[in-house]
């Protein structure tokens, strides 16, 4: 027999009301065409009598009940093919309630205090309602998400503070919908403490619905935070873009300077040793807050926003 | 092949070493570039970036940029940093698919002179080196193999995801292409969780404690793997990576002492150049030593 016709499959086993650490148990199963990582641990639970412990519901990508980590990549185990070699784990950045199944109070807690139920700006009128599929594309993305927390799993972000990304796109969702008059980018800022996202993609990357979490729902947040002028994330922006059109190039330390403000005084003992050191000069920080450090034809810059406005209007 | 050479905000008013590495990198690979001093800041991805309050100002911002180097008569434009990669690749995309978007872009372009006609390749300086000079070519200029090297790839988010904006040229959970050219160049990868991870810069300016713990997470993991030096392919990872890696490793509380080399800097080392000219002094973690083990 070839490796071909089993499926090895190297899965995490710990129960903590009884085991003192996690351990991992290989199992074979023979390997079936268009085999899928549930079908392998369903295998093993009705072919094994193993009581190995997952979730699992629709099977079809729709619930988001199965997702695991499969070789160091969140997946939903109803979608994904099995391999010949696996280690499946459960999701990453969860507490553990049996081998694969993580805890979901902690998305359903954080989901509840954003709050993220219609609220209309506007008195219902009645059905059908005059919305056009275009005004409720941005909000119909994010009913795509099937809460399956993949998302959240591999988020490094996401911890005391920060909601986290699944949280995130369930405010979005209201947020982003023309109907929709709740204070969202309040929340999202005191809240969900969204200033604490990295944009690193890893929510996007492993939606298994493609569903764009940092594009289109973080960022669609923090779009009307700095419409709202919400805090020091808007703040930033606001500099951000200033200084983008003023000098072309952004300096690190002028940004610093000019974001953090007064703030900017818990930097100084590490700003001395970047000075000490070469790595901070201080000729580019006076230039840079005197508007010297201007990139050569820099106009250019604010004759193409101009031009960007006059075209808007 | 001419290349039109984008160094962008870190390596011209911060990373200043980087823009050196590079230059005297090309140089000693036989690479034949034009340098677009004057193209402004790709829109970063701080807090979001500059797309977030204002998507047609970078996308215009970029399609200038992409319109210079259209000018100079290149196919392909080479970036140093991954965050500039992302945004220029992803803006590139979206006005080479939407005529209308283009024609509206190009209006404004068109009030400083210029046109963006869609032309242009954006590729990272990483996938110049091992796409179009080969790692067999690079393979045949190392003079100076970096055989007393352990050293660890820190990857970063922006050059791997999203994996379709950069065609999966990596695979964006399991990336090889940096750790194929560490070996090309003689040296040891030292393989690590964290390679691929997030440094936390995209919110240092207004919420420090993530990113330190990130940054300082990866550095020690790296670290008791036995890396003798950590390299990576962006300036702004380096930052966290080497800045602020003090700092880091006060939020931890434990000791952390990785010199951290940007990618053209060990590039260099291998085929010969000097850490004078490669601007080593320049780093707050010490890299004499690296410099002095890679001459070995």
């Amino acid at each position: 027999m070839t490796d071909n016709e089993f499926v090895r499959a190297k899965i995490f086993r710990f129960a903590p009301d009884i085991d003192d650490a996690p351990r991992y148990e290989t199992f074979e199963v023979s390997h079936e065409p268009n085999m899928r990582v549930l079908d392998v641990l369903e295998r093993i639970i009705h072919e094994q009598g193993q009581s190995l412990a997952y979730r699992w519901f629709c099977g079809v990508k729709k619930c988001g009940a199965c997702g695991v980590q499969v070789n160091g990549r969140p997946v939903l185990a109803c979608w994904e093919p099995a391999e010949p070699e696996m280690v499946i784990e459960p999701l990453p950045n969860h507490q553990i309630v049996r081998d694969l199944v993580v805890d979901r109070q902690d998305f359903d807690a954080r989901t509840m205090s954003l709050d993220p139920l219609l609220k209309r700006k506007e008195p219902y009128p009645g059905f059908p309602e005059p919305l056009t599929a275009t005004e409720m594309a941005p909000a119909a993305e994010m009913m795509d998400c099937i809460e399956c927390l993949l998302c959240t799993s591999m988020c490094p972000a996401y911890g005391e503070k920060f909601a986290g990304p699944a949280a995130l796109v369930q405010l979005a969702k209201t947020a982003l919908d023309p109907r929709d008059g709740g204070p969202r980018a309040g929340t999202a800022y005191e809240v969900g403490h969204i200033a604490e996202c990295v944009s690193c993609y890893e929510c996007t990357q492993a939606c298994p619905t493609d569903i764009r979490v940092l594009e289109h729902a973080i960022d669609g947040l923090r779009r009307q935070i700095v419409a709202q002028d919400i805090g020091d994330v808007a703040h930033h922006h606001h500099v951000y873009r200033d200084l983008t059109v003023r000098q072309g190039l952004v300096s690190p330390v002028t940004l610093m300077l000019r974001s953090k403000g007064w703030r900017v005084l818990s930097e100084l003992p590490h700003a001395i040793v970047l000075v000490i050191r070469g790595r901070l000069l201080l000729k580019g920080l006076i230039d840079g807050l005197l508007n010297r450090n201007r990139m050569r034809n820099v106009e250019e810059l604010d004759v193409i926003a101009r031009a960007l406005q006059e075209d808007q209007t | 092949m001419k290349y039109a050479y984008y160094p962008g905000c870190s390596a011209l008013r911060s990373a200043v070493e980087l823009d050196a590495a590079t230059r005297r990198a090309f140089e000693r690979l036989g690479i034949e570039w034009i340098t677009l001093d004057d193209a402004a800041c790709c829109g970063s991805r701080e807090c979001g970036g500059l797309g977030v309050e204002d998507e047609d100002l970078q996308l215009a911002i970029n399609a200038r940029t992409l319109a210079m180097a259209e000018q100079a008569d290149v196919q392909t434009m080479v970036n140093v940093c991954s965050t500039c990669q992302l945004a220029l690749s992803e803006d590139n995309e979206r006005l080479k698919r939407d005529d209308v978007l283009r024609a509206r872009i190009n209006r404004a372009l068109d009030k400083v002179g210029l046109v963006y006609e869609g032309n242009i390749i954006v590729k990272h300086l990483l996938y110049v080196i091992i796409d179009d000079i080969g790692l067999e070519r690079i393979g045949e200029l190392v003079t100076s193999p970096l055989t007393e090297l352990r050293v660890a790839p820190f990857y970063g988010c922006h050059l791997l995801r999203p994996g379709n904006v950069h065609g999966y040229r990596d695979d964006p959970y399991d990336p090889r292409s940096l750790g194929e050219l560490i070996q090309v160049l003689g040296a040891t990868e030292v393989r690590y969780s964290g390679a691929n991870k997030c440094c936390g810069f995209h919110a240092l300016m207004v919420r420090n404690k993530p990113a330190l713990r990130m940054s300082g997470q990866h550095i020690k993991e790296a670290q008791d793997e036995g890396a003798d030096v950590m390299v990576t392919p962006c300036p702004l990872c380096h930052t966290m990576l080497d800045a602020y890696q003090p700092r880091a490793a006060r939020e931890l509380g434990t000791r952390l002492n990785l010199p951290i080399l940007h990618l053209p800097q060990m590039i260099g080392l291998a085929i010969g150049l000097s850490p004078d000219e490669l601007m080593m002094e320049r780093h707050l973690v010490p890299t004499s030593h690296i410099g002095v083990r890679a001459r070995a």
